[in-house]
């Protein structure tokens, strides 16, 4: 189950699909069997908000997985982009470009395979568009998932047990100034 | 015993059929189910439709109400959609709140209704009175897909209401319809409809009934018109691309036959 709290105000019907989103998310991902007659609540809280809000949740959700541990069939990550008045694409769009979009597209891939395993898309768009944006995405997607990897090597390295798997940081020559 | 083997292995159920490219239905794997579109079903509302996919039944209706516009747009009607999924289509719904599944139609009707009709057609005196219709989905029968079905329902309904015309009493101030007064058809500007396909174990299934969804991975569903625009898409499965391709294209196809079995059956012009 899953529960979305705004950043102000009370029960907000608009993150109702966003709820939604979120739980099929963890029913493709999580491994249940491992963990019969067991609930696993996800409980998202904005603190604020600039557009791409869909796809920073399913980020911070992949995240949140990996931190609590559960067993998972893949990473995800998901990307987020807008299509503008000349038919041009915004990715990873803030505010002002969502309200000026003809439409919206958030899609999350899965690291194994690179498919898509989730699409959330809005507006007025075109077959051959939100192809585009399909293959697109995924370089975008890349990107995500090597600033997982970086994240979690910086988390790890602060623990000696890991310190010896990870790769090893090679400080700069210092350059002596002329 | 063919029953015993569905109730206790559904999965391996539906692939001993899949393998000879047939559904536990009959359908061929790529087949729809029968589509019957009855329009102005509900006589006492502006405008209704009841669709039939096999055996799934709903019926949408539009209510008229005035209302007082919202402070953002107050020349503008609104258009509110709501699902109900009761007890009588389906044993696994009981009564009370509304069941998540009819909680996710009604949003996902309200994203693709927001645009589909001129709101400023609904202003009756900007800044004080406009239309609201209440859109009323029921699903009379849930055996599968209900979501394309409401929305057909929707575009049917909508496509099919008549507004009647409005006196405005100038002492009073008070708006009545006019009984027995001309109507205005209301004008869409597109017509939506969906086309959902289920995916399961590497196929695609489209139109899936209620055993299929029960043991579904996923599904696909994507909202084009007429002029084949995509208005929205709703994926949550794990599809290769050339999966998605060849989904799109019979989305496309499908589409366009539910959008002919519409227009033969809206051929009215007069109320």
């Amino acid at each position: 189950s899953s529960g979305i709290n705004a950043e102000y105000g009370g029960i907000n019907a608009e993150y109702g699909m966003y709820e939604e989103a979120l739980e099929q998310t963890c029913q493709q991902i999580i491994l249940t069997s491992q963990h019969p007659r067991t609930s696993i609540q996800v409980i998202a809280q904005i603190e604020s908000e600039d557009g791409s809000l869909l796809a920073v949740m399913k980020n911070a959700l992949c995240l949140a997985l990996m931190d609590a541990g559960l067993p998972m069939k893949a990473m995800f990550a998901a990307v987020s982009c807008v299509q503008l008045e000349n038919d041009e694409l915004a990715w990873d769009p803030t505010l002002d470009q969502e309200d000026e979009a003809t439409a919206k597209f958030t899609i999350v891939y899965e690291c194994t395979k690179n498919h898509a395993i989730f699409v959330n898309c809005t507006g007025v768009t075109s077959v051959e568009q939100y192809v585009l944006v399909l293959q697109k995405g995924r370089q975008v997607a890349e990107e995500v998932f090597s600033f997982y990897r970086e994240s979690f090597e910086k988390l790890l390295r602060r623990d000696v047990k890991f310190q010896m798997l990870l790769p090893p940081i090679i400080k700069d020559e210092i350059v002596e100034p002329e | 015993m063919a029953d015993d083997f569905r109730y206790a292995q559904p999965k391996q159920y539906q692939r001993l059929f899949l393998k000879d490219d047939i559904r536990p239905d009959g359908r061929p794997v790529t087949g729809c189910r029968e589509v019957k579109i009855h329009c102005n079903t509900v006589s006492s509302a502006l405008g209704s439709a009841m669709v039939c996919f096999g055996n799934t039944r709903v019926i949408a209706g539009i209510k008229g109400r005035f209302a007082e516009p919202t402070i953002n747009n107050p020349s503008s009607g609104y258009i509110i959609p709501n699902v109900s999924l009761p007890g009588l289509c389906n044993t696994k719904y009981r009564p009370g709140m509304p069941v998540d599944k009819a909680i996710s139609i009604s949003h996902k009707l309200e994203s693709i209704s927001t645009d589909v009709t001129d709101l400023m057609e609904l202003c009756i005196v900007p800044g004080k009175v406009v239309w609201c219709l209440y859109l009323d989905v029921v699903c009379i029968n849930d055996d599968g897909n209900v979501l394309d079905a409401a929305v057909l329902a929707m575009t049917a309904a909508l496509f099919n209401t008549w507004l009647p015309t409005t006196h405005i009493n100038e002492e009073t101030g008070l708006v009545t319809v006019v009984p027995g007064g001309e109507k205005t058809k209301m004008i869409l500007k597109f017509l939506p409809v969906t086309v959902t396909l289920s995916v399961f174990d590497d196929v695609t299934l489209p139109d899936p009934c209620e055993s299929e969804e029960q043991i579904e991975a996923g599904t696909v569903t994507c909202c084009v018109d007429e002029n084949s625009k995509m208005r929205a898409m709703w994926a949550s499965a794990d599809l290769p691309d050339d999966m998605m391709a060849a989904a799109l294209l019979y989305i496309q196809k499908r589409a366009s036959v539910l959008l002919s079995v519409l227009r033969k059956v809206s051929q009215r012009d007069t109320p």
